[in-house]
Order: structure tokens, then C-alpha cells, then sequence
């Protein structure tokens, strides 16, 4: 025996006089919250896989700058905000079974958020009485978990993965979801693939679109967007006014010929100009319907469920052949801090693009670190002018399209795409080769929609990741402008370059 | 790739191999049970009861492979280090009670702590425990330790009662010494 805890097997205690207390779930977290930490304490280093990716990918640091920039150094941690956090599961356990329910919990050793998840089993497999979780890899049903949730603004993305046992043969699955998507529809086209898909919250079915796909070995991965501000039956209004005004206008082809309704002349203008819940009964004026579209749309969203307050679900069903109907249920735990992130001021690059009346400039003035990984922040002009764009385009008998956007790529060999939207910016004028215009901010953020990223992604013959990596040491990024060219007989053509110098993020 | 799941039949492998799932299973699996055991023994100190908790399983963490299955359930060992530990926590109780019962003006007349009837419970609590924790010993190791340390019998006295040679009886002390020298040795050495 070399030591008092070999001695203590020894020990005996009459455990029946101890009332077992129950620990809850909040308490539980605590507890391994701070077992974590004097763990590491203790090793005296980030030894753990887990507060080692913590430690490495939580601060980020400007590295240099190429040309007309500097060194610029700044930390800071990656937390969640309300408006942008991540949960992705670096770890799962088990934390109960019950009928053909297991729970979960995942922790994000990044941002350090937890959450718990149901997922429900419709599978009618038969044994009840042994552990669902043995049961399913008997019964060739997938291990269900979500590997990840994050919310930027409306946007919430649940990621999923299915994983079978090695006697699934996931070929027939691929082959089918492989050719649906080279055919322009998504994966979850029921008529097509067999698969459904649901994403609620507090049960109400919420849009979703531009969900990943991937099969790798015997895993389906599945990234799910879904738009919290879009309700299915505000969609399906949305469809039902369309087919209303539609068929309204068919019959009545002189209103849509006099362009009475906004030029609404054909199916696709009038998707175009009556995107809403406007009536189509009478005949107010233009400014007339857009107010009262606002109006309904603000009542609209202030009856939308706070996603996160609210029950978030996803039903999946595969199909028999893969394990039938999954129900994953979650909320999103933890108070997340008001605000924005602080903006790490930098001189990170700018570029101007003037082509054929197509005209942008691109500044990128500073960057943050939020849950959802990084973003960039400056100022942005267009001064497009349509006239000269439009006498081009007939001239040289094409179409085309030009326009700035990011893309950065990280040591780990990842690249990203990253798309800018437009803010309001300080009321600063700038003066064009085209007339003088607005100099708008812009926010630029990863670009993750499955159906655009592979579009982009073929066209720059680039394999752009949909979300930041764990673990990455550096990020590197720089303004691309990126050229489509349509000739005459519909042939695409698209080109892309750098055009500004690239700055390196380090990551420490 | 999925990391292997915690069950009841790896866990203690896991543990052993410092994997911190496991660590976080025992807390979701025994967490209760250990709270429970705390509770009752550090009820003078409730105020230590988390940080004698966390200690309990870092303690679990680092002599996992101290933990003998061929010999104890892995609950009664968890219980052992509990029980263990709280003698620690109410020893340091003792020493700061002490510490300020010395400083106080009534002790400086009289001796310090003799009077105060918290470092008597805490006392009391530690004898208690520490009478418990004598069943790591043998049957024979016990009666002798008792009746030696407890009793006052002397060694001769043993010797003739239990029809065993002194040297004999010497070596079921000294045994017994060690082994709970090392349970109650003070744990900064054991650490």
C-alpha cells in the first residue's frame, strides 16, 4: 500500500444513513465548472483538450499588415452576446434515458455556453427494456446529437449528426441527396429525397433555407438555417396573396399592362412588387401599400416567440431506412449580455471597384470577436450608376455583374467567405467617377448559406468553409472582387482577384 | 469522430485515464451521495461544504489509480476519501477556532480554546470520525489498537489476554500505526 487513498479502500461506511440528495442540473454545471478549473490549475498548463482549444482560439491578436497598415495588437475574449453566440458541442455526454428519450448535454469549450437536448426516438423499435442508447446502434438507428447552435441576429443555425454503425450503408443516401442538390433542390424535398423537416419554436413552424448537407463515412451532417422571423404561415400568406393576385391579374390583364399595380406585368413582377400581405381588393396607391405592409409586418414580429426564451425544435425524419422520425428538442440556456461586441479598431485594407458603371469601394476599418467568430466593420460606397451599366451591358451584347466582398482563409487551410450588408453610416458624402453618393458602413460576416456557398464556391473554384474552424492559429483576410460575365449565347464566365492587402489575424 | 460513452462499466477506466468526462460522470452519478455525506460531517462548518466537495473529487481525480475494485464499491471508496477529507476541514476548523479563541482578551488569561464549546464539538466530531474510520484495520488489529490506545492496556497486559507474544503484539500496533498514520496523515503532506 503506498498511500492513505489505497488504504481508504479499506474503509467501510454504512452508506444507508446518508439520505442521497439530488444535485440539479444548474448545480451539476458548477460543480464541473470549477473541477475544470482547478484541474488545469493543477496541471499548471491548458493541458486539457478542452481549455486548451479555450485558451488558443478565445483571444485573437492583429498580427501585421502588408502595406499602408502597421502592427496592430489587441485581445479579446470570445463571449456570447445576445445577438451573436454559439453553442457547438466540443463535448457530449449522456445525462439520461427515459422511454424513447435521450437526453444530452454539449458544452462549447470556446465560448464556454452549455445546452441540453432531447432527442426523441419515433423508431418503434421494440426492446423497451434495454437502454435506448444501446438499443439504436443494434438497431441500425443513427446516434442522434446536435453538434452546434448559434444565433447572429434572426439567423439561428442547429447543426445535426446522425451517426449509424459500420453496417449502415449510407451510399444510397449520399447518392440520392448528391444528385438533388446538382439538380437545384435541397435535401429535405420530401417528394424527392424522402426526408422532412421542421424547425420550431414554442412550436410554432418557423422558415428555413439554404440547409448543408454532408456524408462522411457513416455520418450525415445537417445544418439547418432557420429564419426567426419568418413563420411558415407568414409564408404561406405570402403564397396565398401571390396565387390571389396572380390569378386576379389574369383576368384583369389590362390592370397589369397599364402597370397600375407597380409594373406587376407578369408572375415574376408581381413576386417582386407584392411580396407581402398587401390586399389586392382594392387600389390604394403604392406608398399606400408599403405603409400598411410595415404596419402588419411590425404586429407580425412583435407576436414572434423570443428564440432565445423559447422551446427550439427540430423534427427530422429520415425515411425508415435511416431510423425514421428524430426529435431534437433545446433551448438556449444562459444569460447572454446585451450589446455588441467591442470593435478592435485597424487598417485593414480597402479597395474600389469601377467597371462598365458599376462602382463600389470597400474600407475595412475594424474587426471584432463574438460568438459566432469574427467580423469586420468600415465603410462602404456605391455609387453605381445604371445608365452606364445598362449602355455596357448592350454594347458588348453581355450581362454582367461585379462586386467587392471578402474572403479570408486560416492556417489549418480553411478558407471563408465573407459578405458585407450596409448600415447607416456618419452622413459623409463621396464624390465618384459617377456623381457624388452616400458612404455607408458595412458589417461583413461568414457567408454559410449551403445553396449560395456552393455557387460561389464553383464559380471561385474555392471549397469556402460554412463556419469558422476550432483551433485556428491565424486568419489572414482581403477584399476580392469578383467579375460575372454572361455573353451572348448564356454562357457564365466568373473571375476573382485580390485586390487589397491581406492582414493576418493571429490567434493566441 | 465520437468519443467512447460513459457508462457504468468504463468510467473508472476513463477516470484513470484522466479523461474528464468520467470525472463529470461521478459528480452526476455520486454527486448527491458525497453532498450527503458532507453535510452531515461538516454540519459545524457548513460554510466549507463546496470547497470540501471539490476537494473530495479532485482527490478522486488524482488517486484513481488507488481506487482497488477487487477490494471496495467505487462509492464506498468515494465515501472513504469523504469522510477522510472532512477530518481534514474540521482539524483546519480546530486550528482557526484556536487561532481566534487565542486572540480574544477572555483567552489571554486562561488557556486558548479550553473553554470554547465549538472547538469541543469539533473535537468531538473528529474523535468520532476518527473511531470510525479504525475499521480499515483487521478484527485483530482493532482490538489491540483499542485496547493499547483507547483502553490503556499495556502491552504485557494484551500480551497475556490474547495468549500472543509481545513481539507479536508490537507488530499488530506498529502495523496498525502506519496505516492510519498515513489516513490521517495532514493532507499537505499528502498532497
Amino acid at each position: 500500500m503506498n498511500n492513505a487513498y489505497s488504504i481508504l479502500n479499506d474503509i467501510e461506511t454504512d452508506l444507508s444513513e446518508f439520505d442521497e440528495e439530488v444535485l440539479s442540473e444548474t448545480e451539476i454545471r458548477q460543480i464541473n465548472k470549477r473541477l475544470k478549473s482547478r484541474i488545469d490549475r493543477k496541471s499548471g498548463t491548458n493541458s486539457s483538450r478542452v481549455i486548451g482549444n479555450l485558451g488558443k482560439a478565445a483571444i485573437i491578436v492583429i498580427g501585421f499588415l502588408a502595406v499602408g497598415g502597421g502592427v496592430y495588437a489587441a485581445s479579446q475574449y470570445r463571449k456570447n452576446l445576445k445577438d451573436d453566440l454559439r453553442v457547438r458541442a466540443t463535448e457530449t455526454r449522456v445525462v439520461e434515458e427515459n422511454g424513447n428519450t435521450v437526453t444530452k448535454e454539449m458544452y462549447d469549450d470556446v465560448t464556454g455556453a452549455v445546452a441540453t437536448y432531447e432527442v426523441a426516438y419515433d423508431t418503434g423499435a421494440g426492446n423497451t427494456e434495454e437502454p435506448l442508447v444501446e438499443r439504436i446502434v443494434k438497431d441500425g438507428i443513427a446516434n442522434a446529437e446536435i453538434t452546434g447552435i448559434s444565433m447572429d441576429y434572426s439567423n439561428m443555425k442547429v447543426g445535426v449528426r446522425f451517426t449509424f454503425d459500420d453496417e449502415k450503408d449510407l451510399s444510397r443516401l449520399k447518392h440520392i441527396l448528391d444528385t438533388t442538390s446538382a439538380e437545384g433542390a435541397c435535401w429535405n424535398c420530401t417528394e424527392v429525397t424522402g426526408i422532412s423537416l421542421e424547425t420550431m419554436l414554442d412550436d410554432i413552424a418557423f422558415f428555413n433555407w439554404g440547409n448543408r448537407y454532408s456524408v462522411e463515412g457513416n455520418s450525415l451532417y445537417l445544418d439547418l438555417f432557420m429564419d426567426t422571423t419568418m413563420t411558415m404561415e407568414y409564408m404561406d400568406e405570402i403564397d396565398r396573396r401571390y396565387e390571389e393576385r396572380a390569378a386576379y391579374l389574369r383576368e384583369h390583364p389590362e390592370e397589369a399592362e397599364a402597370g397600375q399595380w407597380a409594373g406587376a406585368v407578369t408572375e415574376d413582377d408581381i413576386a417582386a412588387e407584392e411580396y407581402s400581405f398587401s390586399e389586392v381588393a382594392e387600389e390604394p396607391s403604392r406608398e399606400e401599400i408599403i405603409a400598411g405592409r410595415l404596419k402588419e409586418l411590425d404586429g407580425y414580429k412583435k407576436d414572434l416567440p423570443d428564440p432565445l426564451k423559447s422551446t427550439i425544435k427540430v423534427i427530422i425524419d429520415l425515411g425508415e431506412d435511416y431510423g425514421g422520425t428524430y426529435t431534437f428538442t433545446t433551448r438556449l440556456e444562459g444569460e447572454f449580455g446585451e450589446g455588441s461586441h467591442e470593435r478592435i479598431a485597424i487598417n485593414g485594407g480597402s479597395a474600389e471597384l469601377d467597371l462598365d458603371g458599376i462602382y463600389e469601394t470597400l474600407d475595412i476599418k475594424a474587426y471584432s470577436i463574438g460568438g459566432t467568430g469574427l467580423k469586420l466593420y468600415g465603410d462602404v460606397c456605391n455609387g453605381t450608376d445604371w445608365n452606364v451599366y445598362t449602355g455596357a451591358c448592350d454594347e458588348k451584347n453581355i450581362e454582367f455583374s461585379a462586386c467587392l466582398r471578402i474572403r479570408a482563409w486560416d492556417d489549418l487551410g480553411n478558407t471563408y467567405l465573407m459578405l458585407w450588408y450596409n448600415v447607416p453610416g456618419d452622413g459623409s458624402k463621396k464624390t465618384t467617377p459617377y456623381g457624388e453618393t452616400d458612404v455607408d458602413g458595412f458589417v461583413a460576416e461568414i457567408y454559410d448559406n449551403a445553396f449560395g456557398l456552393k455557387q460561389f464556391g464553383e464559380e471561385a473554384g474555392i471549397n469556402y468553409s460554412s463556419e469558422w474552424a476550432d483551433g485556428i492559429s491565424q486568419i489572414t483576410f482581403a477584399i476580392e472582387k469578383e467579375v460575372s460575365v454572361q455573353d451572348a449565347d448564356r454562357r457564365n464566365r466568373t473571375a476573382v482577384e485580390l485586390v487589397s492587402d491581406p492582414v493576418t489575424v493571429t490567434l493566441q | 469522430m465520437f468519443k467512447k460513452r460513459i457508462t457504468d462499466d468504463n468510467y473508472i477506466e476513463l477516470l484513470r485515464r484522466k479523461d474528464e468526462r468520467a470525472l463529470e460522470y461521478v459528480v452526476v452519478k455520486y454527486g448527491g451521495l458525497l453532498r450527503s455525506i458532507l453535510r452531515n460531517r461538516l454540519s459545524l462548518i457548513p460554510d466549507m461544504l463546496d470547497e470540501c466537495f471539490d476537494d473530495v473529487l479532485m482527490k478522486v481525480w488524482e488517486h484513481a489509480d488507488d481506487y482497488d475494485e477487487t477490494r471496495c464499491e467505487f462509492k464506498s471508496w468515494l465515501a472513504a476519501i469523504a469522510r477522510y477529507r472532512a477530518i481534514d476541514y474540521l482539524r483546519k476548523a480546530r486550528r482557526e477556532e484556536e487561532m481566534m479563541a487565542g486572540e480574544s482578551i477572555d483567552d489571554m488569561v486562561t488557556e486558548p480554546g479550553a473553554a470554547d464549546p465549538r472547538i469541543a464539538q469539533i473535537e468531538d466530531a473528529i474523535e468520532s470520525e476518527a473511531e470510525q474510520m479504525l475499521s480499515c484495520l483487521s478484527p485483530k488489529d482493532r482490538e489491540i489498537f483499542k485496547r493499547i490506545y483507547i483502553d490503556g492496556d499495556s502491552i504485557e497486559e494484551v500480551s497475556r489476554d490474547m495468549d500472543m507474544p509481545k513481539e507479536q503484539v508490537y507488530n499488530h500496533t506498529s502495523r496498525s500505526k502506519k496505516r492510519l498514520r498515513k489516513i490521517y496523515t495532514p493532507s499537505r503532506v499528502m498532497q
